[in-house]
Order: structure tokens, then sequence, then C-alpha cells
């Protein structure tokens, strides 16, 4: 099983991941910060160390051109890139703009699909760590009818 | 709460469709009123084996639908679906691949 192991995974970061979840480490247990952050720019620096990204081809993002409703708008996201190690959704306009990430392990294939919520119009980001810890985005613009954050 | 799955292999690739029952509630943050309740965590295994390791958020549409693959299935293998949210309520659900 592959891990995130670019951002200095010491023993005391291992023994407070393991007392908070039976699992073992994870962009939930070691970036949690990632998760409050309240700008696109704050969640990928606090889930990647860095938000200097790569904009290229190598990430791909299905998303529609517009949404009717933002309570559900399907995505599909998928990368190229061999051994991989995260992906995240990051939107714009959301309170909390991280939306959800993956950890990629052997034999997962990087690509899934699922219906995120968005508050209003603006741009989604689709975050892919490679092999090497740098990160490759690509951004699509979403325009968004009925907003679907409140409940 | 409920777990639905289908999940179909053909030559070694299993094919798994989840549909969750959950509220994915975003509580105050995205603007509606009580507290938020939302899966932080959606895993599958195969033999032991991490298949599919997701961190949702509140930003999920309610009933989390997701759909992914995985190499060095067989008919007849079992996966085990397990999810937890940030309230600490989990479930789990083992399914056969067909």
């Amino acid at each position: 099983m592959k891990r995130r192991n670019f951002l200095g995974l010491g023993f005391t970061t291992m023994a407070v991941a393991a007392l908070q979840s039976a699992s073992s480490a994870s962009i939930l247990t070691e970036h949690p910060k990632a998760f409050e952050a309240k700008s696109s720019e704050e969640a990928i620096k606090n889930a990647f160390g860095t938000s200097d990204v790569i904009k290229d081809d190598k990430a791909t993002l299905k998303l529609p051109d517009i949404a009717e409703n933002g309570a559900a708008v399907p995505v599909t996201v998928s990368t190229s890139l061999e051994n991989a190690k995260t992906m995240a959704i990051v939107i714009d306009g959301n309170p909390r703009p991280l939306a959800a990430a993956w950890e990629l392990s052997e034999g997962t294939i990087p690509k899934f699909s699922t219906r995120i919520k968005m508050r209003k119009t603006g741009n989604v980001r689709l975050i892919v760590e490679d092999a090497n810890g740098k990160l490759h985005e690509t951004v699509k613009q979403v325009k968004v009818t009925v907003g679907g954050c409140g409940g | 709460m409920g777990i639905k799955a289908i999940a179909k292999v053909k030559k070694d690739i299993a094919t798994v469709k989840l549909l969750v029952k959950h509220p994915m509630a975003t509580g105050s943050i995205g603007g509606g009123k009580g507290e938020p309740k939302f899966i932080n965590h959606l895993s599958v295994k195969h033999g032991g084996r991490v298949v599919f390791d997701m961190y949702p958020t509140s930003a999920i549409s309610k009933n989390p639908y997701v759909k992914f693959a995985f190499k060095g299935a067989k008919k007849g293998d079992m996966i085990v679906v397990e999810w937890k949210d940030n309230t600490g309520a989990t479930e789990k659900k083992e399914i056969k691949l067909k």
C-alpha cells in the first residue's frame, strides 16, 4: 500500500495518526486543516505543502458547462500520470473549497465519478499529486443555476 | 443508512458503483441549520488491500454516489465497503463481485 510521505512523516505524526484513526496516515489525519481552509489556495497549500501547480493536460476533469442543480453536479476525475499519489477536487465558490480527496494505491485505476455540491458559478479545480510530489492542475468553470450548499 | 452496490468484473478489472444513504449535511457552513453530519472517509478493500480510499466532505451530494474500478479481481471475490462520518458513525458491508 503506497502512502503519502512527502511531508516529513515523522514518528510523532505517525503516533498521532495512529491514535486518531485505526487506519494508517491519510490526508485527513495528517492535514485536517486543508478541509477547513476558506480559499482554494489555502486548501491546496494545507493539503500538499505548496500551492505551486503545473497547468497541463495530465489531470482530466469532466463536468457539465451548466449545472441546473448545484446540490448534485456529476463529476468524473482522472489522470494519465503513472503512480500518482493523491487527487483532490477544489471548488472556488464554496465556503470550504476542498470537496473531496482520493489517495491512490497500486491496482486502483485513477478515475472516479461522484456528485458534488456547488454554491455558485465558479471554477472547479482538479489537483493531482504525481509520484514526485509535483502538483498538476486542471480548471473548469461551471455555471450554477440554483446553488446547492444549504442543508 | 445503507450501502447499495453494483460490482462487476470484466477480464481482471472490477467496476464498482456505490450508493450510500447519508444526509451529508453541511450545517451552518453551507448556510443551513443544524450540525454538520457528513462522511469523511469511504474505503473499499479487496483481499485486505485498499483499492479505493476517498476523503469526502459535506460538499459531496446527499446520499453519495461513487464509481471506480480496480485491477486484479475475479468473479466471486468479496470486497468490503466501509465508511465513517464526522460524528463517529460507521457502516461496513461485504459485497460479492459478479
